[in-house]
């Protein structure tokens, strides 16, 4: 008897535990593998969660435009954060983007599609990649996304940088291709437009050439650049209560009004009511322009205070989130045509810019009596002039300006963020936004615990919230 | 698994724990006579639990809430609690602000055990002719918990101690460094970090002395030792002829018990041997879990 109680145990002990959890893995609700069209639409939705969900916002409660006031967003606010209020943000931008688009571009080209499906994904990933450094600094780039490397290794930013830039030259050059644009259906933001991924792919590459203040590129980028609303990347939302935008369903549905308010500085830019304004010296408005338009799409005013518009604006149910937009593009030649090709090309630019609001621009529920952007003139940048009241040299007053023009086009957007830390340095045009509490403004996003945790390669110690990243130090 | 691998997680069999303990239990009779007895059981147990593998893993998460959760981290015991905590400096003392208040540190960590560092319990019985009576004590001494609860409730501003007026013997300054005037009374708390006396208000208890606004979590790790009277048993039996003869019984025991009839523990509000999780190996966390239920029992028994 002894001898077969010692018999089982032996072979309870040899056996068990590598059974015990055979098959565990294999789970229905989350499949490892199908067909490309799939997953491409996957890699798509988790962008629209990365790029206009929790991540932006709290990229917002960092650059002046929101207010937290209860709850984890009062905490944000205050800068109070630790490493795994990061968890899920950073879990968005590399499980539901870049993995997926990483597997898409494989069951692309493993189902033969051919090139622009291929440029898709690959647009996807270096969108991903682009942001995820932007925000974290140095991250996974190369060992991301593949399951069978278990401690991806964490590169140098600028290097990222540099990659993402030649994914981008991949792609467009993918997307130039013409042939092989995938299912009908399948791309839910531009439907395999190959035209108008490739002007989105020079977008995106302007973008991260102003990251890296490279504006001679940046420039050159943006000459190909999304060429019209139509060809801008926007993320599409519907009634369905999953298929709402992001911002809607934070406000409307989840009801965090009394969590998150905009914050009166970005209020104060836009709001042409001096009874209402908190500050109304900060108002952007002047003989040439009426801000009360962008207002009324960006807001409504509730008891607690200025809110998103979820109403018919911005962070209606079914309003399009941008993503890659045209006003981007007009932004990036104006603020790098100024830098590389001097004053003239700079005010054109924004003219550009302006003439294009002046006819309602992105304000989906304009009322046209209620936005005015007429032309500024040299004269109005001049010593004295409107948008010179203090002083500035003509060139810096013009910069200042275009600065202030993109901050607050990006409203909701993570390039706000970015835009604040770049140009913190300089200190005569850049938009003012001020700390919520203490003497600094917030560099990047902290490294997740999920990763500190699991991942031997993540830089030790890591770098303070205070840290600026590589680009910008 | 690490995220950045592009995945959320995997089933493994990859940890290793080790247990090293003492456990002693004794038991003597004291009294053994025909009309009366006396016994006495005690035990005593003290065991040192060690993580010591887990395939390459910084630290697993056991369960707790999002913010306080027990962790399985190589080389401390299983179980231990982590959160966000106070930053320190290479000695181990707290760094504080220019108001006085402890800066909390971006990186969360360790930040107790839950684990006790003994637990025993006696066991006594006594009996005098048909009367038996029997207790048990038991006790559980130096082990870690979070009072999630009291963090919420003073965040919300509804703990008992948040509604407390203080007259400033000095001016003191809040969280905020706004300066309370000697001789004004305040709303709030006094407390001192090392720096001094300061002033726990509103913005104290909605901030990092909270829970919600990423409140600092170690603030809140309390002592969680408790000693209980877990059960009190009495009982009578009932034997005689006359019984016997009317009912046809042997005999007839009535038996009174109560249990948790009494609760000595320092920690306030619920009774700390409550688990948010349950039976888990996540413990020590006091998040409006259901309190201990104290039971009283009458029984009768018929012995045929």
């Amino acid at each position: 008897m002894q001898r077969f109680i010692y018999f089982f145990l032996i072979a309870g002990l040899t056996f068990s535990c590598g059974e015990l959890v055979e098959g565990f893995n294999e789970d229905p609700n989350n499949p490892t593998e199908t067909s490309y069209q799939y997953i491409l639409t996957g890699a798509e939705v988790g962008n629209i969660i990365l790029q206009t969900g929790e991540t932006a916002r709290r990229a917002g409660i960092f650059s002046g435009y929101y207010e937290g006031l209860d709850r984890q967003h009062l905490g944000f606010y205050n800068y109070s954060l630790t490493t795994s209020d990061f968890n899920g943000l950073w879990f968005d931008a590399y499980v539901d983007v870049l993995r997926n688009a990483l597997e898409a571009e494989k069951a692309a080209q493993a189902e033969g599609v051919g090139p622009v499906t291929t440029g898709i994904t690959q647009v996807l990933q270096a969108y991903g990649f682009g942001t995820a450094t932007a925000l974290y600094g140095d991250v996974p780039f190369s060992e991301a996304g593949q399951i069978e490397i278990e401690n991806p290794i964490y590169e140098d930013q600028t290097f990222i940088y540099d990659q993402v830039q030649n994914l981008l030259d991949e792609a467009i050059s993918n997307l130039q291709a013409g042939s092989g644009r995938p299912v009908g259906g399948a791309d839910i933001y531009l439907d395999g437009d190959p035209v108008a991924w490739t002007e989105v792919a020079y977008t995106l590459k302007a973008r991260f050439y102003m990251h890296t203040r490279d504006y001679a590129n940046a420039y050159a980028a943006a000459l190909n650049g999304v060429s019209s609303i139509g060809t801008a990347l926007y993320a599409p939302h519907g009634t369905g209560l999953e298929e709402s935008n992001l911002t809607y369903q934070f406000f409307a549905i989840a009801v965090r009004r009394a969590d998150v308010k905009t914050a009166d500085f970005f209020t104060s830019m836009v709001q042409s009511d001096a009874m209402a304004s908190p500050d109304f010296s900060r108002y952007r408005g002047n003989a040439k322009t009426n801000e009360t338009g962008r207002f009324n799409f960006y807001f409504t005013t509730n008891s607690i205070g200025v809110q998103p518009n979820t109403i018919d604006g911005f962070a209606a149910q079914t309003a399009s989130a941008p993503l890659v937009s045209y006003e981007e593009n007009l932004l990036i030649l104006a603020e790098a045509g100024f830098r590389t090709q001097g004053f003239a090309e700079g005010l054109t630019r924004l003219n550009a810019f302006r003439s294009f609001m002046s006819t309602g621009g992105y304000l989906t529920n304009v009322d046209l009596a209620q936005v005015q952007y007429d032309d500024y003139v040299p004269a109005d940048f001049a010593n004295g002039g409107m948008e010179n009241p203090d002083g500035l040299s003509q060139d810096n007053a013009l910069l200042r300006e275009i600065l202030e023009e993109r901050y607050v086009t990006f409203y909701g957007q993570i390039e706000g963020f970015n835009d604040m830390r770049r140009t913190e340095q300089e200190t005569n045009v850049r938009v003012p936004i001020m700390p919520n509490t203490g003497g600094q403004l917030p560099q990047r996003f902290l490294y997740p615990q999920t990763e500190l945790d699991r991942n031997a390669n993540v830089p030790n110690p890591i770098p303070n919230f205070f840290d600026p990243t590589d680009v910008n130090s | 698994m690490a995220n950045s691998r592009g995945y959320g997680q995997v089933y493994a069999n990859g940890a290793e724990i080790q247990n090293r303990g003492l456990e002693l239990d004794l038991g003597y009779v004291i009294i053994d006579k025909p009309d009366w007895g006396w016994n006495l059981n005690a035990n005593f147990t003290a065991v040192r639990n060690e993580v010591t593998d887990l395939a390459g893993v910084e630290s697993i998460n056991l369960g707790g809430l999002a913010a306080v959760n027990s962790r399985a981290i190589e080389g401390q015991p299983l179980g231990v609690l982590w959160g966000s905590r106070t930053l320190r400096d290479a000695n181990g003392n707290a760094i504080l602000d220019e108001n006085g208040f402890p800066v909390q540190d971006q990186q969360e960590g360790v930040i107790g055990d839950p684990n006790p560092d003994w637990q025993g319990a006696i066991t006594s019985g006594f009996r005098y002719k048909n009367i038996t009576v029997s207790v048990l004590l038991e006790t559980y001494q130096g082990a870690d918990i979070f009072a999630g609860t009291k963090s919420v409730l003073q965040d919300l501003g509804i703990w008992e101690s948040s509604a407390n007026e203080q007259t400033a013997t000095r001016n003191l300054k809040d969280y905020r460094g706004n300066i309370i005037n000697i001789g004004e009374t305040f709303r709030g708390n006094i407390a001192d970090f090392g720096a001094g006396p300061v002033a726990l208000t509103e913005s104290w208890y909605n901030g990092d002395g909270g829970f919600f606004s990423n409140g600092n979590d170690e603030l809140y790790i309390e002592d969680g030792s408790w000693t209980r009277l877990r059960e009190l048993n009495i009982s009578y039996l009932l034997r005689s002829d006359w019984i016997t003869r009317k009912t046809g019984l042997s005999s007839i025991e009535i038996t009174a018990t109560g249990r948790n009839l009494i609760l000595w523990t320092a920690f306030e509000g619920n009774d700390p041997d409550t688990n948010l999780s349950g039976i888990s190996a996540a413990r020590g966390i006091d998040y409006f879990n259901n309190p201990g239920t104290q039971s009283y029992l009458l029984s009768l028994k018929l012995n045929l």
